[in-house]
């Protein structure tokens, strides 16, 4: 499916300097089925403020989300999160749910208000945990795995709606080095294999970098850019939206891949 | 869940019901009382005495059908309530809902004694406090959780006072123990009124959130990533605080306040089958039931006068739950 942002604004008043007011002015950008974008800037640019924008869990003040030329905000909300899946970063529940109840629950779209998870939904949660590679979690108690883990688990209780985009806000910022590897990973090869379209919040330019076809760059006042990866990111724009020296070097042997 | 396990779990309440309706002062063996409520539905011949027949039926049946919904009923509230606003330690009269109720109840006795005007008049405002409740947390559509449970130890501590000031100005020989007697919480008076009055009510309720127990483990998680799963969040919280309240105001309104079902049993049934509500909250409406009958059944016979439950309830659960808790560890979060 294509998801295309038109001009979108969002703020409480002209001054934008209070959260969860958005920086940016006018966002637009196009991402074809099967892409990945990433939303890349420093902490505290509003990058989940437009993640959430652009889902419908905040509404534009200006501008318009579409979904295959159909404004989003005429959508069902139940076929709209049949289509999106919202993956929030890992944090800690109060409820140890085991795992694949935890996966269940992203059946809530297909199941109707007042009826239960079927057999099928069960067979669902367990095929997507194995799609993620955690199949064997699936009876540990959600506050028991590594949060690598559970960040895993999360993005499996999106694909147990079979959606067509997923929306991930940082999911790999407070994990190590090896699980976020693993989570990027599992990201690329979900989106080559089924053609699922990303968009992925991140204040790390080497995930951008080695995740992304599109990238828009975020950074308070300094405005918004758009683009193809290499297009956007060159050393001096991200000196000027990150405020370090940044060099770009690639290895023959790429770690990441 | 296994099938024998949730047999055991509805078989049990029914079995401790029908060996309840036996004891007390005037025994009945639990044959006898097998004849005779099958004699209410089936023509049998009478082989027992008119006296077993209305002690039976007419003193303990109404009684007894009372403390199994009202165990169940507040058990089941408090479980919609913690996974609800995602919180342990929260129960069923969180948003005020208990004290407006007590408070109108002790108005109630203050002017017209015991009796249905002053049910009526604590159904009435349970329901008022909570509206206050909203009130104090104000209207917006999105208000966080946090404000509703600020709103509601508002809304109690206003109505304590109130109550505390009913208590002030009462007759002390004859309408302050009443008063004081009643907000303990007792079904030494009930009677099938009672039952006509408070069980639908209940029944209700119950339903309502029976009907919605899968979808609270969605309603446990932050609003955001809820809404993200294609659920109408706030009416769903709309329909489980409208459930859970009405079961608390029904239940104060019939036998007082009872204390610490509503926050332990939940407790107890997350012990035996984990934490996905699908589960939780049958179970809850099983042990909860079973636990206020076993404590009637102590409050009316322990003494020659009957105990207050919410005495029982807590001298009883305390330590029994200490025990269990410390056994397990915490071990269902």
């Amino acid at each position: 499916m294509k998801l295309e942002v038109k001009n979108g604004n969002f703020h409480y008043s002209k001054r934008r300097q209070q959260l969860p007011n958005l920086y940016a002015e006018n966002v637009n950008f196009i991402l074809q089925p099967g892409e990945i974008l990433s939303i890349l800037g420093p902490n505290g640019a509003g990058k989940t403020t437009m993640l959430k924008c652009i889902t419908g869990l905040l509404n534009w003040t200006e501008g318009e989300t579409y979904i295959d030329d159909q404004p989003l905000t005429k959508l069902h909300k139940k076929e709209l999160w049949k289509r999106v899946g919202y993956v929030p970063q890992a944090h800690k529940m109060t409820f140890g749910y085991s795992l694949e109840e935890l996966v269940i629950m992203g059946r809530a779209p297909y199941i109707s208000t007042l009826s239960q998870p079927s057999k099928k939904d069960k067979l669902a949660a367990l095929e997507a945990l194995d799609l993620v590679g955690i199949k064997h979690l699936a009876q540990k108690s959600c506050n028991e795995v590594s949060g690598g883990e559970l960040q895993l688990a999360l993005i499996a209780r999106t694909l147990v709606a079979d959606p067509e985009v997923l929306i991930l806000d940082e999911p790999e910022s407070h994990l190590d080095i090896q699980k976020q590897i693993v989570i990027l990973k599992t990201i690329r090869r979900l989106s080559k294999e089924k053609g699922i379209s990303c968009i992925i919040n991140t204040h790390y330019p080497n995930h951008a970098f080695y995740l992304a076809d599109h990238v828009l760059m975020t950074g308070k006042e300094k405005g918004l850019v758009f683009g193809q990866t290499a297009d956007v990111m060159t050393e001096a724009r991200m000196k000027q939206f990150f405020g370090i020296e940044l060099k770009k070097l690639f290895l023959k042997k790429m770690i990441y891949c | 869940m296994k099938k024998w396990q949730i047999a055991l779990m509805w078989l049990l309440p029914i079995v401790v019901a029908i060996v309840s309706l036996g004891i007390g002062r005037f025994y009945v063996d639990p044959y006898t009382i097998v004849k005779i409520l099958t004699s209410q539905v089936f023509p049998i011949d009478q082989t027992w005495t008119n006296m077993e027949e209305t002690v039976v039926m007419n003193v303990r049946f109404p009684r007894i059908i009372l403390a199994l919904l009202i165990g169940g009923g507040l058990a089941m509230a408090g479980a919609s309530f913690q996974g609800m606003f995602g919180n342990p330690l929260v129960s069923p009269d969180i948003l005020g809902v208990s004290a407006g109720a007590g408070f109108g109840a002790s108005i109630g006795i203050l002017f017209f004694g015991q009796g249905i005007e002053a049910q009526l008049i604590a159904l009435v405002f349970g329901l008022l406090a909570i509206l206050f409740t909203f009130f104090v947390a104000g209207n917006k559509k999105s208000a966080a959780v946090f404000m509703f449970v600020l709103a509601g130890v508002i809304t109690s501590a206003l109505f304590n006072a109130l109550i505390s000031l009913t208590k002030f100005v009462a007759d002390p020989e004859e309408k302050l123990p009443a008063i004081t007697y009643w907000l303990m919480g007792s079904l030494g008076t009930a009677t099938y009124r009672d039952l006509y009055i408070a069980g639908p009510i209940i029944l209700c309720g119950m339903f309502v959130l029976y009907l919605l127990r899968w979808r609270l483990n969605l309603l446990t998680l932050p609003e955001d990533e809820a809404k993200s799963m294609g659920i109408p969040v706030t009416a769903l919280k709309w329909a489980v605080i409208a459930g859970s309240t009405v079961i608390t105001a029904a239940t104060v309104a019939a036998a007082g306040i009872v204390g610490w079902v509503g926050l332990i049993i939940p407790h107890v049934a997350r012990m035996f089958v984990g934490n996905n509500n699908q589960y939780v909250l049958p179970v809850s409406l099983a042990i909860g039931s079973m636990y206020l009958l076993l404590i009637d059944d102590l409050a009316r016979s322990l003494t020659a006068t009957e105990i207050p439950l919410s005495i029982l309830t807590a001298i009883i659960g305390a330590p029994f739950f200490a025990v269990l808790l410390r056994k397990m560890g915490g071990r269902w979060s």
